[in-house]
């Protein structure tokens, strides 16, 4: 009892200096964040970066290294989660190359964008204040398109709603046919979602699977068994992309917290998607919706509320 | 350099000769090694003076090789609120100020120095120089306090006056914490040797503080070889992605 005793304690403990952010973190610690994301990214099928990358700037891991080494993180987990759809039969990889044209162009935008706000100043507070508008938009919309299905469901009256209705998008040009997806449509439309989660993904530095699944579902009104792992695919690509964009210009992708991460991320993505599949779609779609909620108000409190600490320090030269 | 320009002035003309060594001190180890299983760490000092006095002893740093500054150049800013959320503020640009701080003394130091030597050595917080160099905002000395209060809470600068103890009357030993985010470079240790609210004697010794083992080795290589290490850490994702795959995949 002693022995166990103490070496829980050890294990509780454990603290791992992070070569890359230069700060000694708690093991136990990084792994549950690395838990939290995966049940996420196993529930719903997203990478979990949008809850990833606040929860670490919020434990010390400094912002750009958060950001630098989580999308580290979601192209592992992307790939162990397109590896069980794909063995389901469960990928369009035609759809998923389609968008990633879209989206390469996107990130790469975004990328830039990032860098010309860096210069102007105020990134941190943009960042913020995009994380609130595009995490409660999307939130909000899925609370009440979930809520809106459970009580159709309940009240069994009116018919489910189409598959999809794009009255004017049926009129756009280069139509392609998506078998797994049975869909024919205009290659301008995933194109489209592929560069504008890019562009905006890659602002917030998270895989932006959570804004992929919802526009693929009522944008192109693809069938949610294919949704999943056709935004997993086209994730790992973007966020491999991005990975080594960050540790070549940046500098802040850091191996060992990437490791820890997706050591945590493995095993919540395995219990996440064990528990999915017992779940209805619709609770699904209304557990991410707070799930989103709750990290937009997290984030708009802290932009609103005093802070604790009104000052801060940033280091403009180190003497080496 | 302006501390050793000082320091050689006192030795040279101080008040009280002394003789040539009153003071002599060394650490245990003269290098702290930051490796992947760094959580901070304890420096001990330790040394003998000769007839009666007191000791202070100041580790700070970093600095550059060959002296130059004394530390780095930090922004310190303040959030104000605009629309209902805050944003960054006004800020002052302090020159000179050092990653860590800490002092130690074998009696609490204003009853073992004068002001005047402790301003002029910089003996204690209190006494530490932040001159802003450059700022949009009237109120520096917030700003300064700010600085110390955040570099406080980080165990980056010693709030407390550490305990220099006396083994008998000539032997002398203490201790220095570092906290785990320890910035890397060489740092100055300064032993004094106090009489009478004077400093008499002095001897100052540099401590490197570095990146070794495996940590270093990656630190070392992302920004040697940034393309290969990027392309490393894709490589590596995709591998645990499938080794994770294939170790879930039963059933």
């Amino acid at each position: 009892m002693n022995a166990f005793q103490a070496l829980s304690d050890w294990f509780f403990s454990l603290q791992i200096y992070l070569p890359i952010a230069e700060v000694s973190m708690n093991v136990v610690l990084m792994l549950g964040i690395g838990v939290m994301a995966g049940l996420v990214s196993g529930l719903f099928g997203v990478g979990g970066g949008f809850l990833m990358t606040p929860l670490l700037i919020f434990i010390g891991v400094p912002p750009a290294v958060a950001v630098g080494s989580q999308s580290n993180q979601v192209v592992a987990s992307s790939v162990s989660g397109v590896l069980a759809h794909w063995a389901r039969d469960a990928v369009d990889f035609k759809m998923g190359a389609v968008m990633l044209a879209g989206g390469m162009v996107g990130s790469s935008l975004g990328v830039a964008v990032f860098s010309l706000l860096r210069h102007i100043g105020q990134i941190d507070l943009f960042i913020s204040v995009i994380y609130v508008v595009v995490l409660g938009s999307i939130g909000t919309m899925m609370a009440v398109e979930s809520l809106n299905t459970l009580r159709r469901h309940r009240t069994r009256q009116g018919q489910p709603a189409k598959l999809h209705q794009h009255n004017w998008a049926q009129g756009l040009p280069f139509k392609m046919r998506f078998r797994k997806s049975r869909l024919y449509i205009s290659a301008l439309l995933p194109i489209g979602i592929g560069f504008g989660v890019g562009l905006i993904s890659s602002l917030m530095g998270v895989g932006g699977g959570f804004m992929l699944v919802p526009a693929m579902i009522y944008m192109l009104g693809m069938p949610t068994s294919v949704v999943i792992g056709t935004s997993l695919f086209q994730v790992i690509f973007v966020q491999a992309y991005v990975t080594w964009l960050q540790a070549v210009q940046n500098n802040t992708v850091d191996l060992l917290l990437a490791l820890v991460l997706t050591l945590g991320g493995v095993v919540g993505a395995q219990l996440g998607g064990r528990w999915g599949a017992r779940l209805p779609a619709e609770h699904l779609r209304l557990l991410m919706a707070v799930v989103v909620l709750v990290v937009a108000g997290g984030l708009l409190y802290q932009l609103v509320s005093t802070p604790r600490e009104l000052y801060s320090i940033v280091t403009v030269m180190v003497p080496r | 350099m302006r501390r050793a320009f000082l320091l050689a002035l006192v030795l040279l003309f101080g008040p009280t000769p002394a003789s040539a060594k009153d003071i002599v001190a060394d650490l245990i180890v003269h290098r702290i090694e930051i490796t992947s299983g760094f959580s901070g760490a304890e420096l001990t000092l330790f040394g003998a003076i000769e007839g009666k006095g007191d000791v202070i002893a100041v580790v700070h740093g970093p600095s550059a090789p060959g002296g130059g500054l004394l530390g780095g150049t930090v922004d310190v800013r303040r959030k104000v609120r605009s629309f209902g959320i805050w944003v960054s503020g006004p800020y002052a640009r302090f020159d000179n100020i050092p990653g860590f701080y800490a002092v130690a003394g074998s009696e609490p130091l204003e009853e073992i120095v004068t002001p005047d030597m402790r301003r002029r050595y910089q003996l204690g917080l209190d006494m530490m120089k932040t001159e802003a160099v450059q700022a949009t905002t009237p109120d520096i000395a917030d700003f300064a306090g700010a600085l110390l209060r955040i570099r406080q809470r980080q165990g980056l600068y010693n709030d407390k006056v550490g305990h220099v103890s006396f083994v008998g009357d000539r032997l002398f030993r203490t201790s220095f914490a570092f906290p785990s985010s320890v910035p890397t470079g060489i740092y100055t240790v300064d032993v004094y040797l106090a009489r009478e609210g004077r400093i008499v004697d002095a001897q100052s010794f540099p401590l490197l503080v570095n990146r070794a083992g495996f940590s270093a080795d990656i630190y070392d290589f992302a920004h040697r070889h940034a393309a290969a290490y990027g392309a490393i850490a894709v490589v590596t994702a995709l591998f645990f992605g499938w080794i994770a795959h294939l170790a879930f995949r039963r059933r």
